[in-house]
């Protein structure tokens, strides 16, 4: 489903990637895990397009489709989802009016017809109910006021809504006390399936014993230096990254 | 007789004193170009006035030949050639078209934009409609109906004939013709408007606004509005229309007065949508207008909410003086400029009575090559016990090549006032806008998104159909604005 | 209903005072021939500025930027320039650890110094000497019809001081700088302080005198790249003076300058300050603090001009005005295109405590560059009489409890001065001011 080769990319004439190799195939949940400054959530930027993210080298193909160049909204529209690890706010727009504008955008480019209002406000009920939030949220400007732990509720109810080909939680964990883990993490199995792959970035173990991957990557200084299972995230726990600098990519 | 022969006639008819140039000059159905005391003249007679209102006229003919402009605006522009410009066309005269086949195409675009309906799309455009029209009967079922609330709704020159009483009070008595240039010449040669007359206690039963979407298609040159609140009424009334209408008149002078006894309340919504001109700045309206309302009576309220997204210049301070003791003003408004568009607008709020209260929000975005300036006063005169101000005034820029100003005056004579201000300066991120798009939203559209957000809290005071038409207003007038 | 007069009209000024008409002492007293040997760039100013006063006289009525304060107190007065010999004493230094400049009357007392060996300093006119392109300081008065005082103290240029410190040069000691004025003088002092890189000083300015006199003064600080300059300003001019002052401060990259002004007492005050934020990553930060009661007017008009990318301007301004006293900020950040980053803030919060009491704020934002952070924030109001009553239910006096809450309002301004000493210098002022007001009101 989502293929990257060698992909290398600066920020800011810094070079944060340098060449990463990695293929999630269909239905699956890959993690990857990686000191601070690794370049985790340069990745998680980079595949989904931001535009000060440069890529010097290297190629992603997302759905048997090049979106190396590809425009973010083009990628959204392929069925591509990043949960942000600090989610934007977005003052006088509701989380209604903002899903329903995405939803209809995404259906647009794909050559649907625009969604059912009332069938949306369903969906979008229905969704909220199971991520325990108040129906109040979606009233609000996007993520305005909304704690930590309210705004990345808000990502997986996006996700939720989106319903996307392949999910790329970053930090989605970081700022959750036990119990928002636990119903976020609820949230992304619910949609776990054999079509839809889930990329969770984590700094800690911790997210991983609430949403099981069938594969553990380690980022180390740009580069994947470890790949495992769900094991070598236990590892990591215990024994840190020191082992996993450089030298074992060299 | 032909309306052109008869408006020969007419002018022969005075003591007329035209150069060579006025019988070419007529052959496109308007007064000669320039203004004298004989254009005046002229058009008092055609309107059939009494003397009273001519004599009105000419004194501020008179005064405006001596008064200077205003130069403390933030705009820019040559100076305006009054002697090359048209004081009247008789609106009959303006050429119909036979179908919307005839009609500016962009014109129509934007019309299918904003989601107006084909009827309305006629009228707007000025295409001949046949009388059987159906707003037509609808127009004439909303007269009815005001007619039983003992509401007074009509041109302003209709209610000098039949209600020169309520004229002779109330106009002239919130904005005198001496106030400004601008002003002045509104009092000097108005052409038509509208009065509005709201008996004690009565309820306006309906939206004006929905009376004059219809039937505004010809707004003039020189409006000149009166609305008179009398105690314990309300009355909400919107002027104008999203939609972007045929003008050939560079120079709009429009005079609003509000008058407000004790308990009555006041709302008048604007949006503004005149040609503002070419990508290049060439071209475009110049929209002087001068808007003020008085609180006479206690705990009377006067409400503005403006959406200002036309002309090439716009200098207009919608303003309150809050004479009657917990009497209460406000001003939402939207101003948005893109290309070479220059708005210099705000409002004023002056505290005379006690426990008056304004408040006052103000949305600025500007785009393009644009100059978008809030000015506002806000005075506390010494005997306005225990009065309240709170400002807010946000501006959004959009790209590097334009301005964003702020000039407020807040002036306080009174301890007991209490005055908050706040103003900020952002530009929309490259966070929100990722943000956006990685939901799958193309950056156009969440540019709209955002900035509609942004003025959300001025747009949810316009009446809910012109809500939603402001929106999609806000869209159209940034198009070309990201990239 | 009220019978109240309403004058509203399509315009933004105020009702206009009467018309001060340019006063002939004001150019007279500047007959003063320069001294020998003064250089031609001095010679070149005079000129301009006498020509640029005589053309533009006083700021109109109703002129922007001048039309909340009334210049009416200037009139009656027939001020002079007198000689530069010093009679008569001058108050003692207030800072007990601190280096010293004395000007009296506008002329600098060079026997009064006390200064470090090895320090530049110079009468204003010998700049040139010790300042490299001090002219491109000295002449740059930007346009002098828009402020004519900056004219009217250019055409009477004759002494006052340059500072320079070298690259590096630490002072390692507050300067203090006393401006002395005397009775029926009217003093045009002018004052450089010149930087090198990462020099740094800190500088207690104190202006004072005695009897009715009118003290124009201007004041040009250059910071080159990474310079630290720590500025105070106390201005307790005598009851009956007018001041009347322009600063400018011109900062290179990642300059770093502090300004605290406390303004008490004076019939007139106007204090100028503009900002050149030339180059990128410079910080400013201006705090003014007030206490006006009798008739006095007290004006504090700002300029942060940003040209270059990633500066802060930070203003914050706090005051009372009693009895029939006038209380003005003028406050503009003006940000041109290049000023990309830019953080500007300005806020300006007035206590009003008589009805017949004035506040009167324009904080302006003047913006060209689109990714910046600007804001102001501006509130008048009386003392919160939730608070007020608060204290009076635990037992203390209202007269009491109102110094209380004014000094409460007034202390997080204060409280900003690093220097400890100067810190309580201002706060003796307000406490003075407190005690003295509730002398009156008992």
């Amino acid at each position: 489903m989502l293929k990257i080769e060698n992909l290398h990319a600066t920020v800011a004439d810094r070079e944060v990637l340098k060449g990463v190799n990695l293929e999630i195939p269909a239905g699956q949940v890959h993690a990857i895990m990686g000191p601070n400054g690794s370049g985790k959530s340069t990745l998680s930027y980079v595949l989904a397009g931001r535009d000060d993210y440069e890529i010097t080298q290297g190629k992603i193909t997302f759905m048997g489709e090049d979106i190396t160049e590809m425009e973010p909204e083009d990628r959204a529209a392929l069925g591509l989802f990043l949960a942000f690890q600090y989610p934007i706010e977005i003052p006088g727009v509701t989380t209604t009016t903002f899903l329903k504008t995405a939803i209809n955008a995404i259906r647009k480019k794909r050559g649907e017809a625009e969604i059912d209002p009332a069938a949306f406000l369903k969906l979008q009920k229905e969704k909220m109910t199971q991520l325990n939030m108040s129906p109040e949220m979606v009233k609000r400007g996007v993520n305005v006021g909304f704690s930590g732990g309210e705004k990345k509720r808000n990502e997986v109810l996006q996700l939720a809504m989106l319903q996307p080909k392949m999910a790329v939680l970053d930090e989605t964990d970081s700022g959750l006390d036990i119990d928002a883990l636990k119903i976020v993490a609820d949230g992304v199995n619910a949609l776990r399936g054999a079509e839809r792959s889930f990329l969770v970035i984590t700094h800690y173990q911790r997210l991983l014993d609430y949403i099981k991957p069938d594969v553990v990557h380690v980022l180390a200084n740009g580069r994947i230096t470890a790949t495992g299972g769900p094991e070598l995230a236990l590892e990591l726990e215990k024994n840190g990254y020191a082992a996993y600098y450089d030298e074992k990519a060299a | 007789m032909s309306a052109t022969i008869e408006t020969i006639a007419t002018v022969e008819a005075l003591e007329g004193k035209y150069e060579a140039g006025f019988i070419t000059d007529i052959e496109s159905d308007m007064a000669p170009k320039g203004l004298s005391e004989d254009i005046i003249r002229f058009i008092s007679e055609k309107k059939g006035e009494p003397q009273w209102m001519l004599d009105s006229r000419l004194k501020a003919y008179r005064h405006w030949l001596t008064m200077p402009e205003p130069t403390w605006a933030k705009v820019d522009f040559p100076p305006i050639d009054y002697q090359d410009a048209y004081y009247y066309a008789a609106p009959k005269n303006v050429k119909k078209l036979q179908s919307l086949d005839e009609v500016d195409p962009k014109l129509l675009e934007t019309y299918k934009k904003l989601g107006i309906p084909l009827r309305e799309q006629e009228i707007l455009a000025g295409v001949a409609v046949d009388a059987v029209f159906d707003s037509v009967s609808v127009v004439t079922t909303f007269r009815e109906k005001l007619h039983e609330a003992g509401v007074i709704f009509c041109s302003i020159s209709e209610a000098i004939q039949l209600y020169p009483d309520l004229i002779k009070k109330y106009m002239g008595s919130v904005v005198p013709y001496t106030d400004n240039k601008h002003a002045c010449l509104n009092a000097a040669c108005f052409t038509d408007g509208t009065f509005v007359y709201i008996p004690e206690g009565v309820r306006c039963p309906m939206e004006l606004s929905t009376y004059f979407r219809i039937n505004e298609a010809k707004t003039g040159q020189f409006e000149r509005t009166v609305i008179v609140a009398e105690k314990g009424s309300y009355v909400s009334y919107l002027e104008g229309c999203t939609a972007p209408k045929r003008d050939e008149n560079q120079l709009h002078a429009a005079v609003v007065e509000l008058v407000a006894m004790d308990d009555a309340e006041i709302k008048y919504s604007t949006v503004q949508n005149w040609y503002p001109g070419d990508e290049n700045g060439v071209g475009g309206i110049y929209n002087f207008v001068t808007k003020r309302g008085i609180c006479k009576g206690k705990r009377s309220k006067i409400s503005w909410t403006q959406v200002e997204t036309g002309s090439a210049i716009t200098w207009k301070y919608p303003s309150c003086v809050l004479l009657g003791d917990d009497s209460v003003g406000e001003f939402y408004s939207v101003a948005l400029t893109n290309n070479y568009q220059q708005a210099d607008t705000g409002t004023k709020m002056i505290h005379i009575g006690k426990n008056t209260r304004s408040r006052i929000i103000s949305k600025g975005i500007s785009a393009g090559k644009s100059d978008n300036t809030y000015r506002g006063l806000v005075r506390i005169a010494a005997k306005a016990e225990g009065a309240r101000n709170y400002t807010q005034c946000d501006s959004l820029l959009i790209g590097d090549k334009c301005g964003a100003h702020t000039v407020p005056y807040i002036e306080n004579r009174n301890p007991t006032a209490m005055l908050e201000h706040e103003a900020t300066t952002s530009k929309i991120s490259d966070d929100a806008l990722f943000y956006c798009r990685q939901r799958g939203i193309p950056e156009e559209e969440a540019l709209t998104l955002i900035v509609n957000g942004f003025c959300r809290e001025v747009l949810q005071h316009l009446p809910m159909e012109f809500a939603v038409e402001a929106q999609k207003l806000v869209a159209i007038s940034l198009e070309g604005s990201v990239g | 209903m009220s019978k109240a007069t309403i004058k509203v009209v399509e315009t933004f000024m105020p009702p206009s005072s009467p018309r001060v008409e340019a006063l002939p002492w004001l150019l007279r007293g500047g007959a003063h021939a320069m001294p020998d040997g003064a250089p031609n760039w001095a010679r070149a100013l005079r000129q301009t500025a006498a020509e640029s006063f005589a053309a533009n006289g006083l700021p109109q009525p109703g002129q922007e930027g001048w039309q909340f304060t009334s210049l009416r107190h200037l009139e009656p007065q027939h001020y002079t320039q007198p000689d530069a010999v010093l009679t008569g004493n001058v108050p003692a230094p207030l800072l007990a650890d601190s280096y010293r400049v004395v000007i009296v009357d506008g002329v600098w007392q060079s026997h009064l110094s006390l200064l470090p060996t090895g320090l530049k300093i110079a009468p204003i006119l010998q700049a040139t000497d010790i300042v490299p392109h001090a002219e491109e300081y000295l002449l740059g008065l930007g346009d002098m019809a828009v402020n004519p005082f900056k004219a009217l103290n250019a055409a009477h240029l004759r002494d006052g001081f340059v500072l320079a410190l070298d690259r590096g040069q630490t002072l390692d000691k507050p300067l203090e700088v006393l401006l002395w004025t005397r009775d029926g003088v009217a003093a045009y002092p002018r004052i450089l302080y010149w930087l090198g890189e990462n020099a740094e000083a800190t500088v207690l300015e104190r202006c004072a005198g005695e009897g009715r006199y009118f003290i124009n003064a201007q004041t040009d600080i250059v910071l080159q790249q990474s310079a630290r300059f720590t500025y105070h300003r106390l201005c307790e001019e005598a009851e009956k003076a007018s001041h009347i002052s322009q600063t400018t401060i011109h900062c290179m990259k990642d300059a770093h300058f502090d300004a605290y002004n406390g303004a008490f007492a004076g019939a007139l005050m106007r204090q100028g300050y503009e900002f050149k934020l030339l180059e990128k990553g410079v910080y400013s930060s201006l705090t003014g603090i007030y206490l006006k009661d009798g008739q006095q007017i007290q004006d504090f008009t700002v300029l942060a001009g940003h040209y270059d990318e990633s500066g802060v301007s930070a203003q914050h301004f706090k005051g009372v005005v009693d009895d029939q006293a006038r209380a003005v900020f003028q406050g503009k950040i003006h940000v041109h295109r290049p000023a990309q980053k830019t953080d500007g803030y300005q806020s300006h919060h007035a206590l009003l405590l008589s009805d017949k009491a004035e506040a009167n704020a324009k904080p302006e934002l003047e913006i060209y560059a689109d990714d910046v952070k600007c804001s102001h924030g501006a509130t008048a109001g009386q003392l919160d009489v939730n608070a007020l009553f608060y204290l009076r239910a635990r037992g203390i006096p209202e007269h009491e409890a109102r110094a209380l809450l004014i000094r409460s309002f007034m202390a997080d301004g204060i409280d900003k001065i690093i220097h400890p000493d100067i810190r309580n210098l201002f706060f003796d002022r307000l406490d003075a001011w407190l005690a003295n007001r509730g002398k009156a009101a008992a």
